[in-house]
């Protein structure tokens, strides 16, 4: 079937995002991924820390992040972006990928104000389209879509295989 | 966006060789790790078994492996699911598949999906009370 957004037309050439990912495999597919979207200024974090660093120090439209190598601390992480002193990052979308959901991230996920929650492994479709939704759903932040598959190429979320 | 999605699949593609071997070496990791444990896992060996499958579960459905990203989410599953516990038998059947579907032209599609759903029942199987 073929997409509805087949042909949307989009530019991130000027777009910052901010991928957090203890994998460093994961970061080199996603960096592919990203810049064949178009993506030029990319920010590859392999620690919370160096991720906490780039948000505090650069303007960014996108932050990717899987939290599975961080726990807590990357749900803590995504609340204290959303927090107001962060300025215009405060409201940057957010999106979590993660190749190990269970319930309690989606709850987690939600409760952080992160924007969506993506399962991996992904189609590249996938995740570009997941990208343009939250890109286009200011202000629809906390309406976590719950996918309807746990591990799925097409990048969807939650079940329970 | 559709030669976004060309393009972002052709970068992909370069990568394939190098993510495949690293998926090898999480199998690897894992035959290893499986090895050393006597009656069960320690709770570091445990994680690290849980971090390898978690990899392979992320990577595999991306280079047309999606049977082989189940079965290790399967696998980390039953990892969680029997803790502090270990079911031998069962992890055996789920490396066994992985192992299997990480050349998933060995296996046909249906193969692969009676393959799944002998590690679903085989999970449950572990984990019933």
């Amino acid at each position: 079937m073929r997409s509805l957004k087949a042909e949307v037309t989009f530019n991130f050439t000027n777009a910052s995002v901010v991928m957090i990912d203890a994998s460093p495999i994961c970061i080199q597919v996603l960096t592919g991924i990203l810049s064949g979207c178009g993506f030029r200024k990319m920010f590859r974090c392999t620690d919370l820390a160096s991720g906490t660093d780039i948000v505090k120090t650069h303007s960014v439209d996108l932050v990717l992040i899987d939290p599975y190598a961080f726990g807590e601390g990357a749900y803590n992480f995504v609340s204290w972006m959303r927090s107001e002193r962060r300025g215009p990052n405060a409201a940057a979308p957010v999106i979590i990928l993660t190749a190990y959901t269970y319930v309690r991230l989606i709850t987690a996920a939600r409760q952080c104000g992160a924007d969506y929650v993506i399962a991996k492994p992904f189609s590249t479709q996938g995740l570009l389209e997941r990208i343009l939704y939250v890109a286009e759903s200011e202000g629809r932040r906390g309406e976590l879509t719950a996918p309807s598959e746990l591990v799925s190429s097409t990048g969807s979320g939650v079940e329970m295989f | 966006m559709s030669e976004a999605v060309a393009r972002a699949d052709l970068h992909l593609e370069l990568l394939r060789e190098k993510t495949l071997a690293v998926m090898a070496d999480c199998l690897a990791g894992i035959d290893s790790i499986i090895a050393q444990i006597d009656v069960t896992p320690t709770p570091e060996r445990r994680k690290k078994l849980h971090e390898l499958s978690c990899t392979i579960t992320a990577l595999g459905g991306m280079f047309q492996r999606d049977a082989l990203s189940q079965a290790a989410y399967s696998f980390c599953r039953l990892i969680d699911a029997t803790e502090p516990g270990w079911d031998a038998a069962a992890v055996s059947v789920h490396v066994g598949a992985m192992r299997l579907l990480f050349t998933p032209a060995r296996v046909t599609a249906e193969g692969q999906a009676k393959l799944l759903e002998g590690l679903l029942k085989v999970r449950r199987h572990s984990v019933a009370p």
